[in-house]
C-alpha cells in the first residue's frame, strides 16, 4: 500500500525552527485575538441557533478560519475530531474551486473522501475575499440530525459502500452564489432528508455563522491592511510552530508501539477491528511521528476511517498530554506527521467503501491507541483508556410524534461519563473520546419537551470505575422510556467485551451493557451491543456505558478521596477495604478513615502482590 | 435637609456616596473589612460625616434613603463558604448537579479534577413522582418517601432545604407539597422552591439556582438582620434597600427571601451609573459601562435606556439562569500580569498580582510587570501622586520589572515594551466589549461610553476611538460607579413564567392569562414597597426560538395583552429580524415557538438632578505641571506634557490632548487629537474625533 501524500509534510517539518516575524509584538496580540473571537462568535452563533439537538445540546459542531491557502489559523475550542482537520477538508473545495471562487459563494463538504470527516458532518465553506483578493475561509462543521441514510440513522454500520449507505454526498458543492441559496441544490436535498426543515434550519445556521465571520473578517482587514493581515497569517502559524516545537523539545526520544480493540460485531466483523499505531518522539526536530499503517484494507461496512479522521486521531491522542495554551492551528497541529494507508480501515477513504462511521468506534480506538502510549513514554504523562462509547445511550432515534403530529431524527447524547485515569487526577465526568469531553448533554426536559420520550433514570453506577491511584470516572446508568408513542432506536455500541484498558497498575472500566424494559413488571431482556430495536410504549432501554480505566497502583490512593467517594456514593465501604485497602469508620456525618488500621491494611494486601480488581 | 446615600462593599475598598436634596455629590472610600463588612461601613459612613462636619447619628438621621450592596453572598459562594443545604430531588435523578450540562472548556485538557456537585450526593435525595412536559402528574408523588427525606436531612443538620423537581416549572404540585411536608415535619428549616426561584426549563440551571438560594438563605438573612439592627442603632430610620444583580434594588425582607439575587450585585448596578450620565451629559440611552480596576475589567450594556439581562451566566463552576445584568467581565485591570510566552507572543493577564505584593512600582516586592508598571513607566502616572496622592510609586522597580519579563524576552527597548503592554491590554479591554456588541448584533457606534474604575483614564480612550462609539463620559465619581448606580437605581424585579405556544396555533387565552398573572406578580411587589402609580413601570419580553432550536432569544412584547392575529404577526416580525441581526440568518415563512414570557417590574426613583457647577472662566487650561508622557502618535515621549489638577477645572474648560487631568481616582490621559470638556455638573466629557 503507497502512503498517504501527508507523509510528504514530514520533509518539510523537520529542523525548521521558524524564526520570529516582523510584526510588531502587539500587533501579534490584537490580531491573534481578533482572529480568535471571531472564530469563537461563528460557533456560539451556531451552536444558538441550531435546531437538532445534536448541534444545540451536544455541541457537534466545529468552526475555523483558515488563511487563504487553506491552512487553519483559528480554531475554537471545538471537538478534537473536527478541530485537528478542517485545512483538509477546506482545501478540497479549493481543489475544485480554487480559481472560480466569488465572494457570496459557499459549498458544502461532507465528503471523506474528499477531506471530510463523514457523511453526517456537513462542512460550509465560505470564501472571504478583501479588495477582490481571496484572504479567508470561514469553515464551520456541523453534524446533522439526518442525512438521507437508507435507514434511519447517521451512523449506518452494515453499509457496504456508499450506495447502501444512502446519504446524499456532497464533494465540495457549491450551495451559495451571491449570497443566495442553489434552490435546485436545496430541494434535492429536502427530498431525500427526513427531517427536512430540521437539515434545512441546521444548513441556515451554519450558513448565518459563516457570514457572521465572513463580515467580521472583512471589517478587520479593512482596518488593518491586506499585507499586515497577511504578514500576521505567516507569523502566527509560526508562533504556533514554535510553541510546539518548545514542547515536543523537552519530551525523551524514542518509539512506543500501542494497540486498541474494536469489539468484534457479530456477522460483520466477527473479531472486531484492531489499531495499532507507533509513535516516535523527535525531540530534535520537534516533531512526532504518528504511523498507523499496516491496519489493513477497507472493510466492507461502515467502520471504516478517512484521512480527516486518521489525521484527527492522531493529533488528539498527541496533544491530550500537550499544554492547554498551545494555539489550535496548523503551525502547531503539523509538528504532530501522520502515516497511514491509502487506501485503509484506519487509513484514507477509498470509493466505494464506506465512511458511514468514521468519527466515532474505529476512531476512538486510535486515539485510545495513541494516548496510552504515554503511559510507556513516562509515568507523569501517563493516561488509561476511558469510556468507548456509542452504546444505546446515545442512540440515533426517530419515529413520529403524535403531540406534535411531526417526523422526528435526532442523535441522544447524555450519560455519557467514565473518563480515563490520567496522571494526578480521577477520570473526568462527562466524556467522550472523540469530543474531547466537550459534549454537551442534553438537559432531561429539553429533549423531553422536543422529543417523546422519558429519561426515568440517569445516575452514576456504584463501584463502577476503573479502580487505580486515580480512578476512573465512574459508568452511567440511563433508563429511556418511550411515551404514547413507539420510537427507534440505532446504536453501535463499543466496549462490552475490550473494555477500557487500565493502565500502570490500575484496574480495567466496567462493560458497557443494554437492556429493553418492561416498566410495568419490570422484566428485563439483554439487548445486543449493535442493533435497531423498536420500543414499543410501555417499554424502556436501559443503557449502562463504559466506565473508564484506572492508572496506577490502588494502594496508592489518597485514602481521604477513597474515604470522600464513599461517602458520595460512588464507591462501597467494601471496594474501599478490599480493593484501595482503606477501613472506615462510621460517624453520624459519614464515613471517616480510620487511619492506623488502613496502614496496616495496605501492608498487608501489599505484601501479598498485585492487587487483582 | 434629606440625603440619598448608597454604600458599596469591594473586595478590597467600601465606597460611600452621598447625594444631598441640592444635587451636590459626595464620594468616601474606607477600608473593607471582609469579617464583619458593616464596620467597614460604617467607618465610611463616619468619614463623610466628618467631612460633612457632623457625627454619625444625625447624618444617618438626615438619611430617608440607603442602599447598600455588598460582596457577602458572592465571596461565600468563591470560597465555598456557604451553608450546608440538602436537596430533594426527582427520583432517578440524583446526579443533576453532578453531571452539570456535559461539555468542558479545551478540548484537549485532562489535567484537571472534575467538579464536585454543589450538593453533595450523601445531602441529595430523590423522592418517587413524575410530571410530564405537558405537566400531567405520570407519577404521584409517594409522601412517605418525602417525610423520610426530610428526617435523613435532619439526621444531617443540614440548615436550608432545596427543592427541585422535574417539570416543577410548568406544573408545581408536587414541588408545593413537598414543602407542605417540610413545614409538618421540621418548621424551622427554610426551604426554597425551584418553581419559584428560577422557574424555567432546564433541569441542572434550575436545580442549580434553587441550590445556591437555599445556600445563602442562613448567611444573607442574618446579614440582613445585622444590617438593619447597626443602621437603627445609629439612628437611621430612613428606607433601606439592597442591591441586586438585577441591576436595581430591592427590600431587605424581599432579598433576604431571594438571597441568590444578591450574588455579584455591585456590578450590576455600574450600568445604572452609566445610564444617568449618558442621559444627563450626552442624551443618549445607548450605552456601554466599564469599569476597570485592579483585577479585572467589567461591562455592560444599556440599549434604548433597558439594561442587558441575560439568563446564562457562570459562577464558579456553576452555570446559572437566575436573570442578571449581563456583565462581562475579562481578568484585565491594573495588576493584570504581562509575560512573554515561549512561542515570544506577548500576554496580559489574565492573572493578577492583585492588591499585595501588587505591581513591580508599589515596592513591596512584586516583581512581574503589570499593566501599573506599563502606564507609569509611560508617563501616564505620576510616581509622586498617586491614587490622590495615597501612595508614590517606584519607577526603577517598574523599569525592571518590564526590562527584564518583557522588554528582553521580546528584544524592544523599554518604552517599546512598556507600549505593547498597554496596548495588548487595550486590544483586550476592546474584545470583551465585541463580545457584547457586535457579537450580539449591536453596532457600538450606536453606542455612548461610560467609564469608571481607577485604571480606566489611562486606557479608555483609545478603546472607545477603536470601537467608534459616539460619546465617552468618564464622571467625576468614576472611581465608585457602583456606588453611585445604587444611589440612583430604581426598585427591580424579574418575573417569569414559562407556557410553549406558537406564532402558528397561538393560544391567545393561555398567554394573556399569563401575562395578565405577571402583571398581578409585579403589582404586588410594587405595592409592597409603595411604589406610588405614577412611578411604576412594567416591562414585557418572551423567549422565542424556530422549531427544534434549543436556545432562545428575547424579544420584547409591544403590548401586555395579544388582541389579533396582527399582534401575533408584529411579534414574528420582530423575532425574524432579530435572528437575522444576531446570529446572521432567518427563516421566512417559518414559525416561532414561543417559551417563557417575562416581565420586569420597575419602581422609578425620583429623578435626582445633579448640581450644576459654577463656570468659572471659560478660558484655556490652567496647567498645574508637566512632565514627559508617551504618545505613539506623536513619535515617543513628549516632554512637556501638561498636567492638570482635575479638581481646579470649572465647568466648560476645554483640554486638548496631548495632556493629563489627574484625578484622586484615576488620572485621565487626553491622547493628541482628542479633547476633553468638562460639564456643567463636572463630568469629563471626551471628544474622541478633534481635527
Amino acid at each position: 500500500m503507497e502512503d498517504s501524500p501527508l507523509s510528504a509534510e514530514l520533509r518539510d517539518t523537520t529542523a525548521t525552527v521558524p524564526e520570529p516575524s516582523g510584526i510588531e509584538p502587539f500587533l501579534m496580540a490584537i490580531l491573534s485575538n481578533r482572529l480568535n473571537g471571531i472564530a469563537a462568535h461563528m460557533t456560539h452563533v451556531l451552536e444558538h441557533s441550531a435546531r437538532s439537538s445534536v448541534m444545540s445540546s451536544a455541541r457537534d459542531l466545529s468552526t475555523a478560519i483558515c488563511d487563504s491557502s487553506g491552512a487553519a489559523l483559528a480554531l475554537p475550542n471545538g471537538f478534537p475530531v473536527h478541530v485537528a482537520n478542517m485545512s483538509l477538508t477546506t482545501r478540497a473545495v479549493m481543489r475544485y474551486h480554487g480559481t472560480v471562487m466569488k465572494p457570496g459563494d459557499a459549498y458544502l463538504n461532507n465528503s471523506p473522501y474528499d477531506g471530510n470527516t463523514h457523511m453526517a458532518d456537513h462542512t460550509i465553506v465560505v470564501p472571504v475575499f478583501c479588495d477582490g483578493e481571496l484572504m479567508f475561509f470561514c469553515t464551520v462543521r456541523g453534524h446533522q440530525a439526518d442525512i438521507g441514510n437508507s435507514v434511519p440513522t447517521t451512523y449506518f454500520e452494515r453499509a457496504r459502500d456508499i450506495y447502501e449507505e444512502g446519504a446524499i454526498c456532497f464533494p465540495c458543492v457549491k450551495v451559495q452564489e451571491n449570497y443566495e441559496d442553489r434552490e435546485d441544490i436545496i430541494r434535492m436535498a429536502k427530498y431525500r432528508i427526513r427531517v427536512p426543515d430540521v437539515w434545512y434550519g441546521d444548513y441556515l445556521a451554519m450558513i448565518g455563522a459563516a457570514r457572521v465571520g465572513e463580515r467580521q473578517l472583512t471589517d478587520l482587514v479593512e482596518t488593518y491592511g491586506r499585507d499586515l493581515v497577511k504578514r500576521f497569517c505567516a507569523a502566527w502559524q509560526d508562533y504556533g510552530a514554535r510553541r510546539m516545537i518548545e514542547e515536543i523539545g523537552k519530551l525523551p526520544a524514542g518509539s512506543w508501539t500501542n494497540e486498541s480493540r474494536h469489539d468484534p460485531i457479530p456477522g460483520l466483523l466477527p473479531s472486531g477491528i484492531q489499531v495499532r499505531v507507533t509513535v516516535t518522539i523527535r525531540p530534535e526536530d520537534g516533531v512526532v511521528e504518528v504511523d498507523f499503517r499496516g491496519n489493513g484494507a477497507p472493510v466492507a461496512c461502515g467502520l471504516n476511517l478517512c484521512e480527516a479522521t486518521v489525521l484527527s486521531a492522531a493529533r488528539t491522542g498527541i496533544m491530550n498530554r500537550m499544554p492547554a495554551d498551545i494555539p489550535f492551528c496548523d503551525g502547531a497541529l503539523e509538528r504532530i506527521s501522520v502515516f497511514m494507508d491509502n487506501p485503509g480501515v484506519v487509513g484514507a477513504a477509498c470509493l466505494p467503501f464506506s465512511s458511514s462511521v468514521a468519527t466515532t468506534n474505529v476512531a476512538n480506538r486510535a486515539i485510545l491507541a495513541v494516548q496510552c502510549v504515554w503511559s510507556q513514554v513516562s509515568e507523569e504523562l501517563g493516561m488509561a483508556e476511558g469510556n468507548v462509547e456509542m452504546g444505546p445511550g446515545e442512540s440515533v432515534i426517530s419515529g413520529f410524534d403524535s403531540r406534535y403530529q411531526r417526523p422526528f431524527v435526532t442523535q441522544l447524547l447524555s450519560a455519557d461519563s467514565g473518563g480515563m485515569a490520567v496522571f494526578g487526577h480521577d477520570g473526568y465526568v462527562d466524556y467522550g473520546i472523540s469530543n474531547g469531553g466537550m459534549c454537551g448533554w442534553n438537559s432531561v426536559e429539553v429533549i423531553e419537551q422536543k422529543y417523546p420520550i422519558l429519561y426515568l433514570e440517569q445516575e452514576v453506577i456504584p463501584d463502577s470505575g476503573g479502580t487505580g491511584r486515580w480512578d476512573g470516572a465512574p459508568a452511567t446508568r440511563a433508563v429511556i422510556a418511550t411515551r404514547e408513542d413507539p420510537v427507534t432506536f440505532m446504536y453501535i455500541g463499543d466496549g462490552a467485551e475490550n473494555v477500557p484498558k487500565g493502565y500502570n497498575g490500575g484496574g480495567d472500566g466496567r462493560p458497557t451493557c443494554a437492556w429493553r424494559l418492561h416498566v410495568g413488571s419490570g422484566r428485563e431482556e439483554p439487548l445486543p451491543m449493535c442493533a435497531r430495536i423498536e420500543l414499543k410504549p410501555g417499554e424502556a432501554l436501559v443503557s449502562e456505558c463504559n466506565s473508564g480505566g484506572g492508572y496506577g497502583d490502588p494502594l496508592e490512593r489518597d485514602r481521604e478521596l477513597v474515604c470522600h467517594r464513599v461517602n458520595e456514593g460512588w464507591v462501597t465501604p467494601e471496594r474501599a477495604r478490599t480493593v484501595y485497602g482503606v477501613l472506615l469508620d462510621v460517624t453520624p456525618l459519614g464515613f471517616a478513615v480510620n487511619i492506623a488500621e488502613t496502614e496496616r491494611l495496605r501492608d498487608l494486601l501489599r505484601s501479598q502482590g498485585p492487587s487483582t480488581t | 435637609m434629606t440625603v440619598r446615600m448608597c454604600t458599596d462593599v469591594g473586595g478590597t475598598f467600601t465606597d460611600v456616596v452621598i447625594l444631598d436634596e441640592d444635587g451636590t455629590v459626595e464620594i468616601f472610600k474606607s477600608l473593607s473589612t471582609p469579617r464583619d463588612p458593616v464596620l467597614g461601613m460604617m467607618e465610611g459612613l463616619r468619614l463623610a460625616a466628618e467631612s460633612r462636619r457632623q457625627t454619625l447619628r444625625p447624618l444617618l438621621g438626615e438619611c430617608h434613603f440607603l442602599s447598600h450592596g455588598s460582596t457577602v453572598a458572592t465571596n461565600a459562594f468563591l470560597e465555598k463558604r456557604v451553608g450546608r443545604i440538602g436537596l430533594i430531588c426527582t427520583r432517578g435523578h440524583r446526579d443533576i448537579l453532578l453531571f452539570r450540562e456535559g461539555g468542558k472548556l479545551n478540548p484537549f485538557d485532562w489535567d484537571l479534577d472534575y467538579p464536585e456537585p454543589f450538593v453533595p450526593r450523601q445531602l441529595t435525595v430523590g423522592v418517587t413522582e413524575r410530571i410530564s412536559s405537558e405537566g400531567e402528574v405520570l407519577t404521584p408523588l409517594v409522601e412517605e418517601e418525602v417525610r423520610e427525606a426530610i428526617g435523613q436531612l435532619k439526621e444531617q443538620s443540614v440548615e436550608a432545604i432545596a427543592i427541585a423537581l422535574l417539570w416543577s416549572f410548568v406544573n408545581p404540585v408536587h414541588e408545593l407539597r413537598v414543602a407542605e411536608l417540610v413545614k409538618e415535619e421540621w418548621p424551622e428549616v427554610p426551604v426554597s422552591l425551584s418553581s419559584v426561584v428560577n422557574p424555567v426549563i432546564r433541569e441542572y440551571r434550575r436545580t442549580v439556582g434553587t441550590a445556591v438560594d437555599a445556600s445563602l438563605q442562613p448567611l444573607v438573612s442574618s446579614y440582613v438582620r445585622h444590617l438593619k439592627s447597626r443602621l437603627a442603632d445609629e439612628g437611621f430610620r430612613g428606607d433601606l434597600y439592597l442591591l441586586t444583580s438585577s441591576g436595581g434594588i430591592t427590600s431587605p425582607e424581599d432579598m433576604a427571601a431571594r438571597p441568590a439575587y444578591s450574588v455579584d450585585s455591585g456590578p450590576a448596578v455600574a450600568p445604572v451609573a452609566g445610564r444617568y450620565f449618558a442621559h444627563r451629559e450626552l442624551g443618549l440611552a445607548n450605552v456601554l459601562t466599564c469599569d476597570m480596576g485592579g483585577t479585572s475589567f467589567d461591562v455592560s450594556r444599556v440599549s434604548d435606556g433597558e439594561i442587558g439581562v441575560t439568563l446564562d451566566w457562570e459562577l464558579g463552576d456553576e452555570r446559572l439562569s437566575l436573570p442578571k445584568v449581563d456583565v462581562r467581565s475579562i481578568g484585565a485591570g491594573g495588576g493584570s500580569i504581562a509575560w512573554v510566552d515561549s512561542g515570544g507572543l506577548i500576554r496580559v493577564g489574565p492573572k493578577s498580582t492583585g492588591s499585595e505584593p501588587g505591581p513591580a512600582c508599589y515596592a513591596r516586592g512584586g516583581q512581574q510587570a503589570t499593566v501599573t508598571d506599563a502606564a507609569l513607566v509611560l508617563g501616564y502616572y505620576d510616581p509622586d501622586n498617586f491614587a490622590g496622592g495615597r501612595m508614590s510609586l517606584d519607577t526603577r522597580a517598574a523599569e525592571e520589572a518590564l526590562m527584564v519579563n518583557v522588554a528582553e524576552p521580546l528584544g524592544l527597548d523599554l518604552l517599546t515594551a512598556a507600549y505593547t503592554v498597554w496596548k495588548t491590554v487595550c486590544a483586550n479591554m476592546t474584545e470583551a466589549i465585541r463580545d457584547i456588541t457586535v457579537r450580539q448584533g449591536i453596532d457600538p457606534r450606536e453606542y455612548a461610553m461610560v467609564a469608571g474604575g481607577g485604571a480606566a483614564g489611562a486606557h479608555i480612550v483609545p478603546i472607545a476611538a477603536d470601537l467608534g462609539v459616539c460619546g465617552l463620559v468618564i464622571p467625576r465619581v468614576a472611581g465608585v460607579l457602583s456606588a453611585f448606580g445604587g444611589a440612583v437605581a430604581d426598585l427591580v424585579r424579574e418575573f417569569h413564567q414559562a407556557f410553549l405556544t406558537s406564532t402558528d396555533s397561538f393560544c391567545y387565552e393561555g398567554v394573556n392569562a399569563v401575562l395578565e398573572t405577571l402583571t398581578k406578580l409585579a403589582g404586588k411587589f410594587l405595592d409592597a414597597l409603595s411604589v406610588p402609580k405614577g412611578q411604576r413601570l412594567v416591562q414585557y419580553s418572551v423567549e422565542a426560538r424556530y422549531p427544534f432550536q434549543e436556545r432562545e432569544l428575547t424579544i420584547p412584547l409591544r403590548r401586555s395583552a395579544f388582541d389579533s392575529p396582527r399582534d401575533v404577526d408584529l411579534l414574528l416580525e420582530d423575532f425574524h429580524e432579530t435572528h437575522k441581526r444576531v446570529r446572521g440568518s432567518m427563516e421566512p415563512g417559518q414559525m416561532a415557538e414561543l417559551t417563557l414570557w417575562k416581565a420586569r417590574a420597575v419602581g422609578l426613583t425620583a429623578e435626582m438632578a445633579l448640581a450644576t457647577r459654577r463656570q468659572t472662566r471659560v478660558t484655556a487650561t490652567r496647567e498645574s505641571s508637566s512632565r514627559a508622557v508617551f504618545f505613539a502618535d506623536l513619535g515617543g515621549m513628549v516632554s512637556s506634557t501638561p498636567v492638570l489638577d482635575g479638581s481646579t477645572l470649572s465647568a466648560g474648560d476645554y483640554i486638548e490632548g496631548p495632556a493629563i487631568i489627574e484625578q484622586p481616582t484615576t488620572a485621565i490621559v487626553v491622547f493628541p487629537a482628542t479633547a476633553v470638556r468638562v460639564s456643567e455638573h463636572g463630568s469629563f466629557v471626551v471628544e474622541l474625533e478633534v481635527r
